[in-house]
């Protein structure tokens, strides 16, 4: 799943797990044995704590993202033995349509981006192999 | 005579060679390979007739042939890929029509993958989930192990099979509606770098052929330099997304 936003591919994996009849801890060790990120790395610290019963405390402490955040706790319900697939499902869409959002601004911003090498680089680099001639003449011919 | 000999020898050699490579590599079927035998004998003979003459050229052509014969294998994965990326979504809709519709997983695996419809990969997947082997897959893809694992799961499975290669499509999908807005993110500005790129080809032909480069080559280098970096740093705008949410 490369390219996708590390909280939705925990979602999404988290999501087809429960739709397949799998427990939330089973879907999380299927998740931790398929992804190396950041975010895995994190479940897998938070799940060993969670399982040494020291995390039941303040999420916030550890991540400040809001959508990371929402989904942590809903798996700390779903561990407790909650059902959490219908708002799996629900939380999976916000954390699709926020993606959606993060792309659309990165798209927006990419021709400026691109504009500065563009600009300070490329456009020179023409300019100086096409006068260069004509300015070394001009200069031998003064 | 003797280099000719020494042509044939090698060639021969070579050729076999390569053959047994690109066999192990699973790039050519055992029916392929019947033929590229007989192609072979083809390829070869010209060193054999003109390497008396044109000595020099034979071996520049024997070295271009091993070369591209050992690249061969790196291309047709890469193809393969493609295929299997951009077949893996029609792919399992049709798994998923055919065990709708009342065949059973295996079945329906051995329907879809027969033919190479759906590309080398999936076929080859197919193939391997209906054997259970958990071993064997040629390709080193993350995305082919994990369809691979995901369908070896759901074959392992005796119920809701149709609802799991649904939730295993909806990811699918997600991840390539994520991918194809990504890729158009970084398309406007790769098509800009080339026809940039194209420009500048063809001013520094112009250069070339009116001025002369030697007279002009702090010009050419700095302007090259400068055109090197800018086309590095757009191409490598949006390559590497680190997502906030």
């Amino acid at each position: 799943m490369e390219g996708l936003s590390p909280t939705l591919r925990l979602a999404l994996t988290v999501r087809i797990g429960l739709e397949q009849g799998e427990p939330v801890r089973s879907a999380l060790q299927s998740y931790l044995s398929q992804t190396e990120d950041e975010v895995s790395s994190f479940t897998c610290n938070w799940l060993v704590r969670q399982d040494q019963g020291g995390f039941d405390g303040d999420l916030s402490q550890i991540s400040k993202n809001p959508h990371r955040l929402a989904l942590f706790h809903l798996l700390q319900r779903g561990l407790r033995g909650e059902s959490i697939l219908s708002p799996i499902i629900t939380l999976e869409d916000e954390i699709m349509s926020a993606c959606m959002e993060e792309l659309e601004k990165k798209t927006a911003l990419m021709p400026l981006q691109a504009l500065v090498p563009l600009l300070f680089l490329q456009f020179p680099a023409l300019l100086i192999l096409f006068f260069s001639p004509f300015l070394d003449q001009l200069f031998r011919s003064v | 005579m003797l280099l000719q000999l020494l042509f044939s020898l090698f060639g021969w050699l070579s050729a076999t060679r390569i053959l047994e490579f690109w066999k192990k590599r699973k790039v050519i079927l055992p029916q392929q390979l019947q033929v590229l035998r007989w192609l072979q004998l083809f390829l070869f003979l010209p060193p054999i007739f003109f390497g008396g003459q044109h000595a020099l050229l034979c071996w520049i052509y024997l070295v271009f042939l091993n070369l591209a014969a050992l690249l061969l294998p790196n291309l047709v994965e890469i193809s393969r890929k493609r295929e299997f990326r951009r077949n893996l979504l029609p792919a399992v809709d049709a798994l998923l029509m055919s065990v709708r519709s009342g065949r059973s997983f295996r079945e329906s695996l051995q329907t879809v993958g027969q033919k190479r419809l759906y590309g080398y990969y999936f076929s080859e997947i197919c193939s391997l989930v209906v054997l259970r082997q958990s071993q064997g897959l040629v390709s080193s893809d993350a995305l082919t192990k994990r369809v691979f694992i995901e369908l070896l799961r759901i074959d392992f499975t005796t119920h809701k099979i149709a609802e799991r290669l649904k939730s295993f499509r909806h990811s699918l999908k997600v991840e390539e509606s994520f991918r194809q807005k990504s890729s158009l993110m970084t398309l406007q500005a790769r098509a800009q770098s080339i026809i940039l790129s194209l420009m500048y080809v063809s001013v520094f032909a112009y250069v070339s052929c009116c001025f002369g480069l030697r007279e002009n080559m702090t010009a050419v280098t700095v302007s090259s330099a400068l055109f090197l970096v800018g086309t590095i740093w757009i191409w490598r705008i949006g390559r590497r997304h680190r997502w906030k949410v």
